[in-house]
């Protein structure tokens, strides 16, 4: 890690002034993101999950960063990687991996599995299949907002992939005439897929688009999740405020490939490798708390652990829980 | 009873939900001072303000899924989409986002909205303009379709589908727009699902639908001089199709034609052939089923090449006929 | 080309006859003239004898099946010939039992289709009307209005005799048709009969000739309301007229004239003086006849048949002897020409050569009298005011009385009487 990289953080944790609690909880909640992926992969590997999946391992840091400043009741539209944004947002662990095995204890009772997991209780409007579908419901969700005067505020997650997409371009620019509380907060692992962001758009980042819609935007490093939090807490108050959107870039990477079936040959495995060595949000978030003397190595391994055992808990209840019944299947289709 | 056009019992509807529900509001392109691009918004925004009815940029992508989102989270937004062709713009959140929601997500959401769809041929837009795609949406679980051939019935209908829980795709037809019949100024509705004996008759069963109703019913006058009782059968919504009475006017009368403007392959027409082919009515019929749909080629912009694109009063008239063998 | 076997017209009224049996299996070669079929009509058994010399290729229906007259009921041609069922034929058929090719297949709505399934109707009885022959829900319901009036005649009379309602009766008939046995069965008052459990019964079916007869008898006796007149005749006349007739007219006709022939010439004259008996009901008419052609019974081992002798009393005894000893000797030696028995306008029942004095003959429909004849025995008679020993013979006189009242019965009877007793009056 870059020293550079260290001093930034070091001042944003005096900077931001969070409380220890809190920097703790994030810390276990990015531990907790990567130990449900990681254990995905296995059950993935053992042929206990159907169809396919899309891991975040090694975006902790925006999926945690960047629902640290919203309340249970703002809300977040998600993507297809959205596993890290629902656990972010506070999502039951139980819950997803019982809908990633297919059960009816699941989210979506066994019905949306890995790119549907949605929980309005908190305030998750659910992933989606669809690439930038997230922003125009986003932009309604903020509209029954500020029509209902309900205060929350919206946070939409996306790929850079998604900026391509004419719905993304639609939602910016109607949430920006309609001043809109929404927060756009692009994820920028680098890859649509195997798409680089570099051939598939001709600008140096993504966060100038929001210029075209009058909207405030920033880029940022979005591994560091101090960085994130500071950008994100800055849009939520705009938001909040009645002063509109915000799209913010938060650069990261995918270190795992699009989907279980990406042989990820459109990238080096040197470039794989110097990310993960130099750039892993987890890391970097331990070192800096270490550094500060937020947490001790005891209490990383402690965390560790602990993360470990509620995913053993959440195969556990999973694996035990029935799988729907055949008459679901014409259920729920209208109310 | 007095009598007000089809796009005033439109905007009767929406206003008297609009006044009745806080959550209702109306969205879309050009629908404030304009009016919408038919008037049927005409002066809603000087009673509702630009809140409650909000004038959109043309960004179809944009204003569906809002909608959508919006009424995921509460509201109970009414989308006008232009023409209905430009749908297609906002395909996915109606079929992928707005119709999948509820099943995708467990039961755990619902999305309450309508989207208003001026639709069909006659007024010279040509091609991209005039499409009947109806269809498309009766092919979406979680979708409902609601196809209104009068007035009376646009508003009780429309008001149904305000009030509904689940997405309505609601298909006005731009040449009724102007038609006048009764309609109670009080606010009523007309349940989603229950069709129409436009006209009673023992002869010869038509099942049409929107402008095809009108239609059905000029021809069925001209087929009583002749001594041909024909019975008129108005589903009225597509999806939830009121399956029991087509099947009884067909139990009752041996004979069916199914006329729709729609393209005739595969239009919703088709799948009532279906059904009827398929249930125990068969057992009724004492001819073959005829189908009259709009010609397999694009809405042409030549007046007379466009009247020569969708079934006619005499092309109605001369099938009842073939069916009778007269 | 395989020949078409019809249904024969085997006599002016016939409309349907049913094929008791084959008499060849599909697959025999058959030589010119023999028997194919044995066809039952309303009147008599017979048999269907093929025309030319071939092979029975198809046979049409199964034995007990009534056909229309002239409906095709088999085929003949050489030997494993393809048989093309021709259209005509299977629109009339019902229900044959041959696999008829899909294109034989009647065109039909499902509408027609779930009509004719409900009345146990074929189809293939039915002619569509519909674009391409199809047959519609129309033409089920006119076919089942025409078969609902679908009644025989005699049947339908017999019905309102009875009193039972057409409706009421279920036809077993060709299509449902209501025939007289189906009205006969609907008057019958079901029985509890205990089953037979002697041993030395021997059961026949009831067939043939022995049908009709039965089917005849109780045709007549249920439907016509017989009266029966008796009367004593003195035969000393006849009987020395006889004598002297003999051996004239054996000369002339190689026969002998028997007291038979003298009550045909007898009951000929008196009719041709009393037409009012010369009648007949049919349907819902009275035919009144001019030709006065009268029936004896001749009685065979399978049953009794009655040649009649047309015109009997426009002919002369001798003319009545050849005609009655022809038919008789044909009838004996098997051949039954159904003309022999048709156009009868009365008949004689005779039993003199038994020990028979009187008996109460049934009408042989559709005539409408019957006399029946006895004995001559030789008995005390009051003659001018003396007791003699004279022939005599009792005459019973049946009739309708539906449409013969007694009077006229009775004067013809007394005429009768009196040419008998008085036999040169006939010549008058």
């Amino acid at each position: 890690m870059s020293n550079q990289l260290k001093g930034v953080s070091n001042q944003l944790i005096n900077e931001l002034n969070l409380e220890k609690h809190d920097l703790t909880k994030m810390m276990y909640d990015m531990i907790l993101i990567r130990k449900f992926e990681e254990n995905l992969k296995q059950l993935y590997q053992q042929g206990k999950i159907h169809g396919t999946m899309h891991l975040c391992i090694g975006q902790e840091a925006t999926a945690v960063g960047a629902c640290f400043p919203l309340t249970k009741e703002d809300k977040i539209t998600s993507t297809h990687r959205g596993h890290g944004h629902s656990i972010a947002k506070g999502t039951d662990v139980n819950k997803m991996v019982a809908e990633l095995l297919g059960k009816v204890t699941g989210y979506c009772k066994g019905k949306g599995g890995s790119m549907h997991i949605a929980d309005m209780e908190v305030g998750n409007l659910g992933a989606n299949g669809i690439v930038a579908a997230g922003l125009p419901l986003g932009t309604g969700a903020a509209l029954t907002s500020q029509m209902k005067k309900l205060g929350y505020v919206v946070l939409c997650f996306f790929g850079d992939g998604a900026t391509n997409e004419g719905a993304f371009h639609e939602s910016l620019n109607l949430a920006s005439v309609w001043n809109l509380p929404i927060v756009f907060f692009c994820e920028n692992n680098l890859y649509g897929m195997s798409g680089s962001i570099k051939e598939m758009t001709n600008i140096e980042s993504i966060a100038v688009r929001g210029a075209s819609y009058g909207i405030p935007s920033e880029t940022i490093d979005g591994n560091d999740i101090l960085e994130v939090i500071k950008a994100t807490t800055a849009a939520v108050e705009r938001a909040r405020h009645n002063n509109g959107p915000t799209l913010i870039e938060a650069n990261t990477y995918r270190w795992e490939g699009h989907s279980r079936s990406d042989a990820r040959k459109y990238r080096t495995r040197e470039e794989e490798k110097e990310w993960k060595k130099s750039n892993d949000p987890i890391e970097r978030f331990k070192t800096v708390l270490l550094e500060n003397g937020i947490i001790t190595e005891d209490d990383f391994a402690e965390l560790n652990e602990k993360a470990i055992k509620q995913i053993q808990d959440a195969v556990e209840f999973a694996e035990s829980s029935e799988s729907p019944s055949l008459d679901t299947l014409m259920t729920d289709i209208y109310v | 009873m007095r009598e007000i056009s089809y796009s005033e019992a439109v905007r009767e509807s929406m206003s008297q939900m609009m006044r009745e529900d806080e959550d209702v509001y109306i969205l879309g392109e050009d629908i404030g001072v304009y009016g919408g691009a038919f008037g049927v918004t005409s002066g809603m925004i000087d009673e509702f303000g630009p809140e409650r009815v909000r004038i959109t940029p043309i960004s179809e992508a944009a204003i569906s899924g809002c909608a959508v989102g919006s009424a995921m989270t509460g509201m109970r937004p009414i989308l006008e989409i232009q023409f209905s062709d430009f749908v297609v713009i906002a395909m996915d959140n109606i079929v992928n986002q707005a119709a999948k929601m509820r099943y995708m997500f467990g039961g755990k959401a619902k999305v309450p909205m309508v989207v208003r769809l001026p639709s069909g041929s006659g007024a010279g837009f040509a091609a991209q303009h005039s499409q009947s795609l109806e269809a498309w949406m009766t092919h979406i679980p979680g979708l409902k379709v609601v196809q209104p051939s009068n007035a009376y019935d646009a508003k009780g209908l429309l008001a149904a589908a305000i009030k509904d829980d689940n997405p309505v795709m609601f298909y006005e037809h731009k040449m009724l727009y102007n038609v006048k019949s009764e309609v109670p100024e009080e606010l009523y509705e007309i349940p989603l699902g229950v069709a129409d004996i436009k006209r009673e008759g023992k002869d010869v069963t038509i099942i049409a639908t929107g402008l095809m109703v009108n239609r059905a019913l000029e021809a069925a006058e001209q087929l009583a001089a002749e001594g041909i009782d024909v019975e008129v059968i108005d589903p009225r919504t597509l999806v939830p199709l009121d399956e029991k009475a087509i099947l009884q006017s067909v139990k009752k009368t041996g004979r069916v034609l199914v006329a729709y403007e729609a393209v005739k392959r595969n239009g919703f027409g088709t799948e009532i052939v279906s059904l009827i082919a398929e249930s125990d009515a068969f057992d009724y019929l004492d001819a073959p089923i005829l189908r009259l749909g709009g010609a397999e080629a694009p809405i042409p912009y030549n007046p007379e090449l466009e009247k020569a694109a969708i079934p006619q009063v005499h092309d109605i008239y001369q099938k009842c006929l073939e069916l009778l063998n007269r | 080309m395989a020949t078409e076997v019809l249904m024969p017209k085997l006599g002016a009224t016939m409309e349907e006859g049913i094929i008791v049996s084959w008499m060849a299996n599909e697959g025999d070669l058959i030589e010119e003239g023999d028997p194919i079929a044995e066809i039952q009509t309303d009147k008599i058994v017979l048999e269907v004898e093929a025309e030319t010399t071939g092979y029975l290729l198809k046979t049409l229906f199964e034995p007990g099946t009534t056909v229309n007259v002239h409906e095709v009921i088999a085929y003949m041609g050489d030997e494993n010939e393809p048989v093309e069922i021709s259209s005509t034929a299977v629109s009339e058929a019902p229900a044959p039992q041959v696999v008829l090719e899909n294109d034989a297949k009647p065109r039909k709505t499902p509408a027609a289709n779930k009509l004719a399934k409900e009345n146990k109707i074929s189809l293939s009885s039915i002619q569509g009307t519909g674009p391409n022959n199809r047959i519609q829900r129309k033409d089920v319901e006119d076919y089942l209005k025409q078969q609902s009036s679908s009644i025989t005649p005699l049947a339908k009379k017999m019905a309102e005799d009875l009193h039972v309602s057409p409706n009421e009766i279920t036809g077993t008939g060709h299509n449902g048709k209501i025939t007289k046995q189906d009205v006969l069965a609907s008057t019958q008052v079901p029985t509890i009969v205990k089953e037979e459990t002697q041993s030395n019964v021997t059961k026949t079916p009831l067939k043939g000739m022995r049908k009709v007869i039965a089917e005849r008898m109780a045709e007549s006796y249920y439907t016509a309301p017989h009266v029966t007149l008796s009367v004593e005749i003195n035969m000393s006349e006849c009987v020395a007229l006889r004598k002297q007739l003999i051996p004239i007219i054996e000369k002339e006709t190689g026969h002998r004239l028997s007291y038979n022939d003298l009550m045909i010439k007898a009951v000929a004259h008196t009719l041709s003086k009393n037409k009012s008996l010369n009648i007949s009901l049919q349907k819902d008419e009275i035919y009144q006849y001019e030709d006065v052609n009268v029936g004896f019974a001749v009685a065979l081992d399978e049953g009794l048949v009655v040649p009649v002798i047309k015109n009997a009393d426009k002919i002369g005894l001798s003319g009545i002897v050849n005609s009655s000893k022809q038919l008789v000797s044909n009838i004996k030696s098997g051949k039954l020409h159904p003309e022999y028995f048709e156009q009868g306008t009365f008949t004689i029942s005779n039993l003199g050569m038994y020990a028979v004095d009187t008996f109460n003959p049934i009408i042989n429909q559709p005539q409408s009298a019957i006399l029946g004849v006895g004995r001559i025995v030789e008995k005390p008679v009051v003659k001018h005011g003396e007791i003699a020993i004279d022939p005599t013979m009792q005459l019973s006189l049946s009739f309708d009385h539906r449409i013969i009242d007694g009077a006229p019965a009775a004067q013809f009877l007394t005429d009768l009487k009196d040419y008998l007793e008085n036999p040169m009056k006939m010549l008058v």
